[in-house]
């Protein structure tokens, strides 16, 4: 008060302006002097603003300023704030918004940081990170936000091949309405010239990777395209140009894709009789454009081997100079490429069922920087009627001698999962394991999340979650570092998206009926689809709103109750299925009486082996053998379908066979058919 | 007692403690040594500077801010931003015009005062949010310079954010 005092005396002393009248009043006196001082300075600032560059109280502000406010700003605001002016635009739009609006929205301090080191990675030179952009990316994958795409992938010249078929179905727009009006248009109007989009089930002759919005393919004809998601670039290359027409024979016919990321994109390319190829993308860092390099693939090692016995690859992975395969008869073997020959370091042989779900991975390991860590993941069942996870790691030395091997598992989940076991007796359909995360998706709509500890003296795996949402048997898990999740259910395409380490909420991802008329679903579940797809529908709005809910704080009470009914539902759902799939089980372990060994793998061999010399009678057996190989291979992969892989950017679904039909009365005949990756885009 | 001099030539009185919140003030006085020296502020309106004043003798005895956990990368966003967590008598404080406010804002953050320009940050974050870019418009008195056609394209760049 006496300070106060002071400050209005001296003001009273030393002021000339008119304006702050002198107070006789002491008591009041300080009250009344912020009053007027405030209304004074008010004219004073209105004063100002007369002036011509100052047209409005925010052009006071600096656009420095303007960002500073911004930056307290949720995002809910801020993309309002976009569509105010020119100038709030730009502010709003700065890096440094939406940089602080990804960490606080998605607050997660290891994902930001690792988006931190993406970011310096990726915007080398001083180039921007586009935090928009990625916030974007993000926001949409929370809200279960796509745009459906079909991807060409026909080959043929002829077939416009760089066409990009792209319908955005923006999915929050398409509901049942819509889709039944088409139909219905369709039926009344035949004549209609119009064209409409039908959908069969493709032959899947076809290999499909994907990786950071590259997508590659391979045939059986050994043809390997590369393109990206734009279309703007595609490379292609055949396999078999790299093989003397001697050998050729010896390579079977392709069996499994892979891209991976070393510095550069690694394909990699597995075939029936053992046989690898390994191309490396060049020409598509933002450098090498500059300097006019095309884009191409170049072939950074090929073996071709007659590996038969252990059965076709069904996973490659490769570090330096080492190279993994897992084969369809569960054998692991291990090569060294070191000066360009391929030498076989060890085949190992593990008796894990090879109808089983496997995960088949390779990492550095954390604490000797110099060795290597394959892993394999599986199930087991355990007596209880509970399927438990298994770690195998094979820990090898740059030139692919083993060092160690070491398996881990953990005891039954139960009681940490807290709920029933329902999983009955099926084995799980699925498995990722992308270290530390593992999972495991069932039959019973749900997913077990285990966490895996791999240090120097240990190998654990604890039980974490039980993953809750699926209304549908699961068909596909993938997680990715980060632990990021996608999961597919069966026969309906229901896909969810699971941040691991944030909280077991997940996300719907909508898919537009239209692409549930693929008939790669059988007849029984495609008269389903309907009714399914309603409730489906529900529970996904259900989840919604939600997780709008939890936005404002009052309404959190909402939250649990709400949840909890929907868990209730589906364990009732799960308890059902359970109970049908223990009776189906009994009846089936009647027949057939199985005896469970945990064999762990056991080096069988240790065999030096050098590339088998292509003489005729080898050449013949081999014909034969791909030749019965060759009706089956592809039809196996059917299992895929519905699948294939996501990248930070998009889920890749499946390969359709897409019949544009022309019901223009000129062309009526004309039908042509190509095949398209169904693609869920986010950006 | 550290003498402040506002632009219209106006002299204000202040203790040290209450002066130091300002950190521009803070070494200003320490570069000259006097701690009676007059402090000439040329950028300070006398009635702007004595809400200033005010803010600061409440304030005086506030504990400085915990200092940002990384300070090493500028821009490594800091604690979790929250606008809610104003006190009654900031709040109170703050029921101001806007033109008043930015004055304020100028003011706080040309003299360094990290707590007062937060609050002024956070009362004008507050009243942004939840308007719609037309009430933004009417608040702050501020055109829209955009053509339909601009509004068009932007809102259909930015229509992901739309709720689904």
């Amino acid at each position: 008060m006496s300070r106060k005092r002071k400050i209005s005396l001296i003001l009273e002393n030393e002021d000339d302006d008119a304006n702050i009248p002198s107070q006789g009043n002491l008591g009041n006196e300080s009250k009344h002097k912020t009053e007027e001082i405030s209304l004074s300075s008010e004219k004073n600032i209105l004063d100002r603003l007369e002036q011509p560059d100052k047209t409005y109280p925010a052009s006071l502000l600096t656009d420095e300023l303007l960002l500073k406010i911004f930056l307290w700003l949720p995002f809910n605001s801020i993309k309002n704030c976009i569509l105010v002016n020119k100038r709030w635009n730009r502010v709003a739009n700065d890096n440094k918004i939406w940089r602080d609006l990804y960490s606080s929205e998605f607050s997660r301090k290891s994902i930001f940081r690792s988006n931190l080191s993406l970011a310096n990675q990726s915007a080398p030179n001083n180039a921007v990170f586009d935090w928009k952009k990625y916030f974007r990316i993000k926001y949409n994958w929370k809200h279960g936000a796509s745009h459906i795409k079909y991807l060409s992938l026909s080959q043929d010249s002829q077939n416009n091949p760089n066409a990009l078929h792209e319908s955005i179905l923006s999915s929050e727009l398409l509901d049942s309405s819509d889709s039944d009006e088409d139909s219905e248009e369709e039926s009344e109007e035949g004549q209609q010239i119009n064209t409409t989009k039908q959908w069969s089930s493709s032959s899947l002759d076809l290999l499909v990777a994907a990786r950071n919005q590259l997508i590659a393919t391979i045939d059986h004809e050994c043809k390997l395209v590369v393109k990206n998601c734009e279309e703007t670039m595609s490379v292609d290359v055949n396999v078999k140009d790299y093989i003397q027409p001697a050998f050729s024979e010896l390579i079977g016919i392709p069996s499994t894709l892979v891209i991976s990321q070393l510095g550069s994109f690694r394909i990699s390319v597995g075939f029936t009789t053992g046989s690898f190829a390994i191309f490396s993308l060049e020409g598509i860092k933002p450098g090498d454009r500059d300097k006019g390099e095309p884009v191409r693939l170049e072939m950074k090692h090929i073996a071709v081997i007659d590996h038969t016995q252990y059965g076709a690859i069904r996973n490659i992975v490769h570090r330096q100079n080492i190279i993994a395969v897992y084969t369809d008869k569960s054998n692991i073997l291990l090569y060294s490429i070191a000066d360009g020959n391929t030498k076989t370091v060890s085949v190992l042989k593990s008796y894990i069922d090879p109808s089983q779900a496997v995960s088949f991975s390779i990492r550095s390991f954390h604490y000797q920087r110099l060795l290597f860590c394959i892993s394999v993941a599986y199930c087991r069942l355990a007596l209880n009627g509970d399927w438990i996870p298994y770690i195998q790691e094979i820990i090898c030395a740059p030139d692919g001698s083993i060092v160690n091997t070491r398996m881990s598992t953990c005891s039954s989940a139960t009681n940490v999962f807290s709920t029933p076991i329902v999983h009955g007796v099926l084995p799980p359909s699925s498995i990722s394991y992308n270290h530390p995360y593992l999972l495991a998706g069932f039959e019973d709509n749900t997913l077990s999340y285990y966490h895996v500890r791999s240090a120097e003296c240990c190998l654990e795996i604890q039980p974490k979650k039980r993953l809750w949402g699926h209304m549908k048997g699961i068909k596909h898990v993938s997680v990715k570092p980060g632990g990021v999740a996608v999961s597919v259910s069966s026969g309906f395409p229901e896909i969810r998206w699971w941040e691991l380490e944030d909280k077991d909420d997940s996300t719907l991802i909508y898919i537009p009926h239209e692409n549930l008329n693929s008939q790669s679903t059988n007849q029984a579940e495609l008269e389903k689809l309907p009714t399914k797809s309603g409730s489906q529908e529900d529970y996904g709005s259900h989840t919604e709103s939600d997780t709008d809910k939890s936005q404002g704080a009052n309404d959190r009470l909402d939250q649990p109750r709400t949840r909890n009914e929907i868990i209730d539902t589906l364990k009732k759902d799960s308890s059902i299925l359970a109970k049908e799939q223990q009776r189906q089980e009994k009846e089936r372990r009647k027949n057939q009486p199985t005896v469970h060994v945990l064999p762990p793998l056991c080096q069988t061999r240790n065999v030096p082996q050098e590339i088998p010399h292509a003489d005729q009678n080898l050449l013949q057996e081999i014909r034969k053998r791909n030749k019965h190989n060759e009706s089956t291979y592809f039809s196996n992969n059917k299992q895929t379908g519905g699948f294939l892989t996501f990248d930070d950017e998009m889920i890749i679904l499946e390969v359709l066979q897409k019949r544009n039909v022309s019901t223009d009365l000129l062309s009526q005949d004309n039908q042509s058919t190509e095949r398209c990756l169904l693609v869920c885009d986010f950006r | 007692m550290v003498t402040l001099v506002s632009n219209d030539n106006k002299k204000f009185e202040v203790p040290k403690d209450v002066a130091y919140k300002s950190v521009l003030i803070k070494n200003m006085v320490e570069d000259i040594g006097d701690e009676n020296a007059e402090i000439p502020l040329p950028r300070a309106q006398a009635s702007v500077l004595e809400k200033v004043i005010d803010y600061c003798t409440y304030h005086k005895d506030d504990p400085p801010l915990p200092a940002p956990v990384q300070k090493t990368q500028d821009d490594q966003p800091d604690r979790i931003r929250r606008t809610t967590d104003i006190i009654e008598w900031d709040y109170n404080f703050m029921n101001l015009e806007n033109p008043v406010i930015f004055e304020i804002m100028l003011l706080a953050n040309y003299l360094d005062i990290v707590p007062l320009f937060e609050l002024t940050c956070k009362t004008v974050a507050n009243k942004i949010k939840g308007k719609s870019p037309e009430q933004l418009r009417e608040i702050f008195g501020i055109e829209n310079d955009f053509t339909p056609e601009q509004l068009d394209e932007i809102r259909r760049e930015n229509e992901w954010a739309e709720d689904p």
